[in-house]
């Protein structure tokens, strides 16, 4: 070929691998890969802990983690996979490979790789169908959508965390939800808080700033206050006129410098006269939220008139302060009027070590919340908010969605069953493309039964031998038996299940029809060095 | 209190920040020793006083430190100041933690993949052993080295910027872009834009500007500015461009002094394609910094960076970083110390204002005698500190020396380590220091300069033990002693420097060999610079070359 002996006249070091030796290379590397992540996969999963080099602690359980670059088009498909649905991403690896592995079968037989796409294809363009035929579509009320939380939760963190997330994920979602408008999950914010002894993470139905006051006299503790967002700098700023370039006396600059500060003061006292305005002699509070900062001459008037005072918010908390206390965000301080004002029922501050925090919290119709994760160290919280973020997105798929589909490998059981049944009416060898594809879908229950350290082949056989009775039955992992995920509340996201058959089935084609492979790196094309 | 937030992008911008750091410390010592009158260094400038949930004080830079994945060596994001349970095992039997590690870890099976730990050094160990000594010494104030009596083979052990770092970062001060890894021939960091689409996913994924840069800044009641040190040779120059650009929302009229820092090394032979991206990620930096920042000073380590007159004193490998880095490194510390320094302190706005006071000159070039040389009784020949002398001593970190004379805008003069008294001389009247500090303005006053600062103290460039051993014909208070021949640097603790930043025409001749290089690229052969959602179309490029030509004009004669 003479796109390769280009890539080889230029760096006679690059490697070339053909035909069915770059087949067998693609097989080897998806089946590499599975192997690693298998363990990954359902609630009896291994999590991983990565150690680099210098020390750093990283836990994971999801697919995310893949860094293999002979496997990078199958990372680069699970990366897209928790892009669009928030989850999936060990199953796509599982399943590539196994299609492959299911292939490879076929392929040492003399069929052609292309026949197994068509099948592969039609075998697709059918499950996709089905999928349709097999999704539950019930009421989307709170208690399923625990149960969607939970399954998906359990499969991330120990169960009994994966609890006490659920529900605060749950009601964050509805608590933000509108009717008739796209869930937004920015509105979600987490935050994190490193405390040694931490477990309750919660959900906040207000807002969790990252910092304090820095004016030792303001108070820790507000309650019934107004609260005026801000994005005007109430610091004493040097201008170009006083910088000792242009003034030609002392006296003049002092001057200049009075006059400057005197800007400044003028700024803050509109604040001030705002709050005696509204405020008058009631016992309400009054906080300042300010995007911009506030330098200690500022913040010791507003003391000295009883408000707290907040500098340098997040940009982003500036918007959401709006959307949980009411009010609008003023970028100067000359319209003040009372309107611009929000509201919130109590104002408080926690110290944990150097780092502060103000919680926002008792509005009345907050349309953002904060869900607050608390861990004894860096890779745990990292762990939770990785969690939490997958549970949002599952929650949100399940509302979207309008639908479930039965967890516990039900759903593949079902659709193996389906194809092998539908392979009958496609002609040709095509047939046996869709009889790898049906078996290939057995890897998910098959896999979850061995993570939970039972024979995978006996679970199978009682899964499909239920099923041809008749039942929606799926894997119990605490027996090993099997159940009703419909009973158990198991339920997986329809957009998952439907992002997964069709991914894993569009790369396991695309990787068996490669049949030229060149690489001109430093890394080797024999040297699989795959972790994860 | 006037802070200074510091910011560093990139492996060798790193390397010339962990010297910056080590110096910072050396301070410390320097206030408690023998030295001991009235403290000259305000240390809060730099420095952040913390507490960690354990109670631990912490004194820490106010820094934010990035670098590709691997590129930290050693350096834990997690310390053992803050994260008492440092390890795994630890972890299992810390009671206040058990309880949660049962949720987390028991009946859960877990796997670990562990790399092999980046290999400590000689001399991190011996850093180690001596905090272990101190920790159970408990706190005595004497905070005496007895380590210089070791000797590390620095020169040969240092891989990385964190083998010869010394001292403890804020976890928040720890920033990885994890889409890159370090010295990675497959997937390199190597591109403008790389740079600019990394901070966006950055910003997505971590968010570290408001997160941890913010964390830095929220606590400083009336900061005085930024100061960045950035690679612009490759991908970083790009992520530094994004990160200042959003600094600028939230800090539009705070100085922000921006240093361009490029390994000479690092340039691939003319004319090839990768020589091409690194003047395209060069110029493409140096346009847009200059614009966003207050004062852009491109520093490089060139072939002709030591001039002739001054390595008679100073012989380092320039082809190790860790030795150029300690050079560009001691010239910023010099040229930056007015704002951290007790006396006579210059605010960074004013220092910028006087130097730009045509208000469009942004970009400055950086000189530096390392030493200043300079006996015990005051002799300085004056004549050699000027850039255009033959003899010069006056390195030139930012271009090439040239022999014709230039115009010079502004420029500042900072002179370190002037004694308060001069050893005198048996016969011939005592130098006093403020004859020669005059005698020494002077000289750079006849170079005609519309604007003039000059800064002098009697602190000395202090020499920690991390510092490669370059010097040559210095006593051990650095003073020149031509019998001295080479002294180990550890005996030689603290040397006079002068550094000379000036804004002038000199900047025209680095632009129009950028604006010549940008003529001969084809942008259509450069596809990856247009790759992701901040690449760069060919309209774009086509403006950046008119941004360019415009420079230039800024600065011509």
């Amino acid at each position: 070929m003479q796109s390769s002996a280009a890539v080889q006249l230029i760096n006679p070091k690059s490697e070339v691998a053909r035909r069915g030796q770059a087949l067998q290379l693609n097989i080897t590397a998806a089946i590499g890969l599975q192997d690693v992540l298998k363990s990954n996969l359902g609630p009896k999963g291994t999590i991983k802990m990565l150690v680099d080099g210098a020390g750093n602690i990283k836990i994971t359980k999801d697919g995310k983690q893949i860094q293999n670059p002979t496997a990078a088009m199958i990372a680069r498909a699970a990366t897209a996979q928790d892009e669009i649905t928030g989850d999936g991403t060990t199953s796509i690896v599982l399943l590539v490979g196994e299609l492959m592995k299911q292939s490879e079968r076929y392929i040492s037989e003399g069929l052609h790789p292309r026949i197994i796409t068509e099948g592969f294809d039609l075998a697709r363009n059918e499950a996709l169908e089905f999928l349709d035929k097999f999704k539950v579509e019930r009421s989307i009320d709170r208690e399923l959508l625990v149960n969607v939380a939970r399954t998906s939760l359990r499969t991330k963190v120990h169960p009994s965390l994966a609890d006490k997330l659920t529900e605060a994920i749950v009601d964050a979602v509805l608590t933000i939800k509108r009717d008739n408008e796209p869930i937004d999950l920015h509105m979600v914010e987490i935050m994190k808080m490193q405390h040694k002894t931490g477990v309750d993470s919660r959900l906040v139905r207000g807002l969790v700033l990252d910092h304090g006051a820095r004016h030792p006299e303001m108070p820790k503790r507000v309650e019934d206050a107004y609260i005026l967002t801000l994005n005007v700098s109430l610091e004493y700023e040097k201008s170009e006129i006083n910088s000792g370039f242009f003034y030609s006396s002392a006296e003049q600059r002092e001057k200049l410098v009075e006059s400057e500060r005197k800007f400044t003061d003028e700024k803050v006292k509109k604040i001030v006269e705002l709050k005696k305005q509204i405020v008058g002699d009631s016992k309400k509070g009054f906080v300042v939220i300010n995007q911009k900062g506030i330098d200690p001459l500022s913040l010791d008037i507003l003391c000295k008139n009883g408000i707290l005072a907040l500098r340098r918010a997040k940009r982003r908390n500036m918007e959401r302060l709006q959307l949980i206390c009411g009010g609008t965000a003023q970028n100067s301080v000359d319209d003040l009027t009372p309107e611009v004002l929000g509201y919130a029922g109590l104002i408080y501050e926690h110290t944990l070590g150097e780092e502060k925090y103000t919680f926002v919290e008792d509005v009345k119709d907050p349309k953002s919340v904060t869900i607050l994760i608390k861990g004894p160290n860096a890779h745990t919280i990292t762990q939770i908010n990785d969690a939490v973020r997958d549970g949002l997105r599952a929650v949100k798929n399940a509302i979207e969605d309008n639908c479930v589909i039965p967890g516990a490998g039900a759903f593949q059981v079902a659709l193996c069953s389906h194809l092998t049944k539908y392979k009958d009416k496609v002609k040709g060898r095509a047939k046996m493309g869709v009889q790898a594809f049906a078996d290939a879908m057995l890897i998910i229950p098959k896999v979850l039964a061995q993570n939970g350290g039972f024979d995978a082949q006996d679970t199978i056989v009682t899964l499909q031998e239920e099923y041809a009775a008749g039942h929606v039955v799926g894997v119990d992992l605490n027996t090993g038996e099997i159940l009703d995920p419909v009973l158990e509340g198991i339920w997986d996201n329809y957009i998952v299940v439907r992002h997964m058959i069709h991914s894993s089935s569009v790369i396991a084609s695309n990787f068996l029809l490669v049949d030229e492979m060149m690489r001109a790196g430093r890394s080797s094309l024999k040297n699989d060095n795959i972790q994860s | 209190m006037l802070e200074i937030v510091t910011l560093q992008f990139g492996h060798f911008s790193n390397y010339v920040g962990a010297h910056f750091w080590n110096n910072q410390e050396e301070y410390f010592s320097f206030d408690t020793g023998q030295h001991a009158q009235e403290i000259e260094v305000l240390h809060d400038t730099l420095f952040r006083a913390g507490v960690t949930q354990s109670g631990i004080e912490t004194y820490t830079p106010r820094l934010m430190v990035y670098d590709l994945k691997g590129g930290f060596g050693s350096i834990k994001k997690m310390n053992r100041l803050y994260d008492e349970i440092s390890d795994y095992q630890k972890d299992c039997n810390c009671v206040s933690a058990s309880r949660f590690h049962d949720l987390v870890v028991r009946n859960w099976k877990s796997k670990t993949y562990a790399q092999t730990p980046y290999p400590k050094n000689e001399y991190l160990q011996s850093l180690e052993e001596e905090e272990e000594k101190d920790l159970s010494a408990e706190y005595t104030n004497n905070m005496e080295i007895d380590s210089t009596e070791r000797i590390f083979d620095l020169d040969e052990t240092v891989k990385m910027w964190s083998d010869f770092n010394r001292i403890y970062y804020h976890p928040k001060s720890i920033n990885t872009i994890s889409n890159y890894q370090f010295d990675d021939e497959l997937m390199p960091f190597d591109v403008f834009s790389y740079g600019k689409n990394a901070y966006l996913s950055q910003q997505k994924e971590e968010d570290s500007f408001e997160e941890n840069f913010r964390f830095f800044t929220e606590e400083c009641d009336a900061i005085q500015g930024f100061q960045v040190l950035t690679n612009i040779i490759d991908g970083f120059g790009g992520f530094t461009c994004s990160f200042i650009e959003r600094l600028r929302e939230e800090y539009p009229k705070t100085p922000v002094i921006s240093f361009g820092i490029t390994d000479g090394q690092e340039w691939s032979p003319v004319g090839h394609h990768r020589y091409f991206k690194q003047i395209m990620n060069s110029s493409l930096s140096t346009i847009y910094l200059s614009e966003l920042s207050s004062l852009f000073i491109p520093l490089n380590v060139h072939t002709n960076l030591l001039r002739h007159g001054s390595t008679k004193f100073i012989q380092p490998t320039i082809n190790l970083p860790y030795h150029s880095s300690c050079v560009l490194s001691a010239a910023i510390e010099t040229s930056t110390f007015p704002f951290r320094s007790r006396r006579n302190t210059i605010h960074m706005h004013d220092f910028v204002t006087r130097l730009n006071w045509h208000g469009n000159t942004k970009i400055g070039t950086l000189g530096f005698a390392f030493p200043l040389p300079m006996s015990v009784y005051g002799d300085i020949d004056t004549q050699t500190l000027l850039p255009n002398d033959d003899r010069s001593v006056l390195n030139d970190l930012s271009l090439p020396p040239e022999p014709h004379t230039s115009k010079i805008y502004g420029q500042s003069v900072v002179v370190r380590g002037i004694p308060d008294e001069f050893r005198a001389v048996s016969g011939i009247e005592q130098k006093k220091s403020s004859d020669v500090i005059s005698d020494m303005f002077g000289r750079f006053q006849s170079l005609g300069s519309y604007s003039n600062s000059f800064f002098s103290t009697n602190v000395f460039y202090p020499i920690p033990n991390s510092f490669p051993n370059i010097f040559k014909n210095l006593n051990s208070d650095g003073y020149i002693d031509e019998s001295a021949k080479f002294i180990d640097t550890r005996q030689i603790h603290f040397v006079p420097t002068l550094s000379h930043l000036t804004i002038s025409t000199r900047v025209h001749k680095l632009l129009q060999n950028y604006k010549t290089e940008l003529q001969k690229v084809n942008f259509n052969f450069f596809p990856e610079f247009g790759e992701g959602s901040e690449g760069l179309s060919s309209d774009d490029f086509i403006e950046a070359k008119e941004l360019l030509s415009n420079l230039c004009e800024v600065y011509e004669d």
